[in-house]
């Protein structure tokens, strides 16, 4: 598997969606304190290549992405509804990842879930939003 | 998502008389079995049954092949654009997406101009 193309292409994908879709902003990288809580969703692809992406956001930028995803006030969110904006960002990160490295390939991805932490191997980068952090960790071939 | 489409729809300005919606393919065909719809958004990967399988029922019934149906998803590669066309998709919009990509899809796939 091409990690270098999933990753060069991290960062671009991240700003493209976040802008067109969840109306916020990509500062730059940063580095992230492992303690730092993040709402993690995962989701697993198979086809061309096979692995497991893994989607983190600070609490208060899931917040906030969650409310311009949906054109609510973030008071009016509810936590379900934070979980599921969240799920859909990886579904389309994930996606939008594979399709831009693999413009050839076939992928069948699965549902999206939340998780406590990001699989025990692979890699990430994260990134500044004008509301927080986003993490992106990348398991090649996870099951 | 459904929630975020019908926001897009709203602020493209296309005119709806009104916007039904269903969790997966087999809602949608219940819906499309029992009222008029003009035009048909969907994704692929959905619980119960895929995009594929619902385009492809959609295409096999002479009561719903005519109407149009335009798939939104994140897998833009070649493939999954090619065979969902060939199931006898009209459209493909790939997230993520600008509200002006989404509309220019639909008047392309209804035949309307932007006046």
């Amino acid at each position: 598997m091409n990690e270098a193309a999933l990753m060069e292409g991290v960062a671009a994908v991240l700003e493209q969606v976040m802008e067109t879709m969840f109306f916020t902003t990509l500062v730059g990288e940063v580095d992230v304190d492992p303690a730092q809580p993040l709402l993690r969703a995962q989701v697993h692809y198979s086809g061309t290549v096979d692995g497991a992406c893994s989607l983190g956001v600070s609490p208060e930028a899931a917040r906030s992405v969650a409310a311009n995803f949906l054109g609510q006030e973030e008071a009016s969110l509810q936590t379900e509804q934070v979980e599921e904006v969240i799920c859909e960002l990886a579904n389309i990160v994930c996606g939008a990842l594979l399709s831009r490295a693999y413009p050839g390939g076939s992928f069948r991805l699965g549902t999206p879930y939340l998780v406590e932490r990001p699989p025990e191997y692979g890699f990430g980068r994260a990134f500044l939003l004008d509301s927080g952090i986003v993490e992106i960790f990348l398991a090649p071939n996870a099951s | 998502m459904r929630r975020f489409i019908r926001r897009t729809l709203e602020l493209t300005g296309l005119d709806m008389d009104r916007l039904l919606e269903a969790a997966n393919g087999k809602e949608a065909l219940e819906i499309l079995r029992r009222e008029r719809v003009d035009l048909v958004l969907t994704d692929i990967n959905m619980p119960s049954m895929n995009g594929e399988e619902f385009v492809a029922e959609v295409e096999a019934d002479a009561n719903l092949r005519s109407i149009p149906v335009v798939v939104v998803s994140t897998d833009s590669t070649q493939q999954a654009v090619r065979r969902m066309i060939q199931l006898g998709a009209r459209g493909y919009v790939a997230k993520p997406f600008e509200p002006e990509i989404l509309r220019e899809e639909l008047e392309r796939v209804l035949g309307v101009g932007h006046e």
